[in-house]
C-alpha cells in the first residue's frame, strides 16, 4: 500500500518536477513534428504541464518558505553555486526548478526519458497522463487537501491529454504493419518504467490503471510488453543519464546569468 | 463603487481575443475596494495560458491609471474556469470576431470528433474539425464544408 497522499513538499515536488520534465520533453517536438497540427498539439500539451508545474512549485515554495529549517537545502541554492550574485535568497517557483541538480529531482524516470520517435511519445505523454488523472481526480474530490485547487483546475486539462495520446496508440497500433511495429517496441521499450508509475498509485487506482491500459493494449492489437527490468528510484533521487542532458539544457541560461528576464 | 471598477475592468481586453473583455471572459471572480485600493480575484482560463499573466498585469495597470493607489491581483483557483462563464455578450463577440463560441456545458465532455460548430462565417452547419489543438490552449481548428473556410472553435472547457 503506498504512503503517498502527495500533501508534503516532497511528494508535491514529485509531482511538479514530473510535470515540468513532461513540458520540456513535449516542447521538443516544436517545429519537429510531421505535420503542423501535430507540432501545435504538442506546444499545447507543453504548455499544460509547465502550467501545472508552475502551480505546485508555488505552492511548495510557499511551505518550505514558510518553515525553512525543515528545508535547509531548498531554501537557498546551493553555496557553491553562489558566486553569481544576486541569487534567489528564498525558495521560488523558479529556484525550485532551475537551481536544483539531477539527485535533489523527484520525477517518475519515464517522464525524463527521451522523446524517442513518434511512437514512444505518444506511449509517455499516455501513461503519465493516465496516471495524473487518477492521482488529481482523487486530489480534486478530497475536501482539504491542499493540493485539491490545482488538481481541479488540472484535471479537466489532463482529460484532453489523454484523449489525444489514446487515439494516436489506437491508430499506429491498429494501423499498418509498420505502424503496428513501431507502437509495439514503444510499447515494450516505455513498460519497464511503468511500475513505478502504479505503485505511487492506491489499490483502487492500481485496479484502474490495469482496465485502462489492459483496454487499450487489446483494441489497438499490442501485445503485453515482456520485460522483467524495472526501475523505480525517480523519487529517491536516482535517476537514468537522461536527466542530466534534459536538465542542463533547460537550466542552463538562467544558471549563466541569474534571475535574467525578458 | 463597485461599478466604477466594473466600467475599467471592460476596457481590459484578452492579450489573444481582443474583442473580449477580461469581464466577458468570465476570469473575474470578486471585486472589492476599500479607499484607495482594489482587490480583485482573477480565475485563470489554462494553467498554462501565457494570457493569464499579461491580462493580470493589464488589469493593474488599468486601475492604477485611473487614480487607485494600490492594486491587488489575487489567484484563485477553486472552482476551476469553465468556458460556461464566458457571458451571453462576450459569445456573441466571438462569433461575431469569427470564433465559433463554445457548444453546450462543460459538465458534458464533447466529442470534438462529432462535433459541428456552425461556422461563424457563413452559419452553415456542415463543417468538420481539423485538429483537437489550435492557435491558443482554448481553441480547436474547424473547417467549414460550405464555404471552405477554416476557423476557430472556443473549445468547451
Amino acid at each position: 500500500m503506498p504512503q503517498n497522499n502527495w500533501n508534503t513538499v516532497t511528494e508535491a515536488l514529485a509531482l511538479a518536477d514530473n510535470a515540468l520534465l513532461m513540458g520540456q520533453r513535449c516542447a521538443e517536438w516544436c517545429g519537429h513534428a510531421p505535420v503542423l497540427e501535430q507540432d501545435i498539439a504538442l506546444s499545447n500539451l507543453s504548455l499544460d504541464f509547465i502550467g501545472e508545474a508552475r502551480l505546485l512549485y508555488q505552492w511548495a515554495a510557499d511551505q518550505i518558505n514558510a518553515h525553512p529549517t525543515a528545508f535547509p537545502d531548498l531554501v537557498q541554492t546551493k553555496e557553491s553555486l553562489a558566486g553569481k550574485a544576486p541569487l534567489p535568497t528564498e525558495a521560488t517557483e523558479d529556484s525550485l526548478a532551475y537551481w536544483r541538480d539531477v539527485p535533489d529531482f523527484k520525477n517518475h524516470l519515464i517522464t525524463e526519458l527521451p522523446n524517442g520517435d513518434w511512437a514512444q511519445t505518444v506511449a509517455k505523454v499516455y501513461f503519465f497522463s493516465l496516471f495524473q488523472d487518477l492521482v488529481f481526480t482523487a486530489i480534486a474530490a478530497e475536501p482539504g487537501h491542499p493540493l485539491q485547487g490545482i488538481a481541479q483546475k488540472t484535471t479537466k486539462e489532463i482529460q484532453y491529454h489523454l484523449r489525444w495520446s489514446k487515439e494516436w496508440i489506437l491508430r499506429l497500433g491498429d494501423g499498418t504493419a509498420i505502424s503496428h511495429q513501431k507502437m509495439q517496441t514503444a510499447w515494450d521499450l516505455v513498460w519497464a518504467y511503468l511500475p513505478e508509475l502504479r505503485n505511487d498509485l492506491s489499490e483502487a487506482q492500481q485496479k484502474s490503471w490495469d482496465q485502462h491500459i489492459l483496454a487499450l493494449q487489446e483494441e489497438s492489437s499490442l501485445t503485453k510488453a515482456d520485460t522483467s527490468i524495472w526501475s523505480q528510484t525517480g523519487k529517491n533521487g536516482q535517476h537514468t543519464e537522461h536527466l542530466g542532458y534534459v536538465l542542463a539544457e533547460m537550466q542552463h541560461l538562467q544558471r549563466t546569468h541569474p534571475n535574467s528576464q525578458w | 463603487m463597485v461599478a466604477e471598477i466594473k466600467a475599467i475592468l471592460e476596457t481590459v481586453s484578452d492579450p489573444e481575443i481582443p474583442v473580449l473583455s477580461v469581464l466577458d471572459l468570465g476570469v473575474v471572480r470578486n471585486m472589492s475596494k476599500e479607499g484607495d485600493a482594489v482587490t480583485i480575484q482573477l480565475t485563470p482560463t489554462y494553467n498554462g495560458c501565457p494570457a493569464v499573466d499579461a491580462m493580470s498585469m493589464s488589469i493593474k495597470l488599468a486601475l492604477l491609471s485611473a487614480g487607485y493607489k494600490t492594486v491587488h491581483i489575487e489567484t484563485v483557483l477553486s472552482p476551476a474556469w469553465t468556458s460556461d462563464w464566458i457571458s451571453d455578450e462576450g459569445k456573441q463577440k466571438l462569433k461575431a470576431y469569427g470564433i465559433a463560441p463554445p457548444i453546450g456545458k462543460s459538465l458534458y465532455p464533447e466529442d470534438m470528433e462529432n462535433l459541428t460548430p456552425p461556422c461563424p462565417q457563413c452559419g452553415s452547419e456542415e463543417t468538420t474539425l481539423v485538429s483537437a489543438f489550435g492557435s491558443t490552449a482554448c481553441k480547436a481548428l474547424f473547417r467549414c464544408i460550405s464555404c471552405k473556410e477554416p476557423f476557430d472553435y472556443f473549445k468547451c472547457h
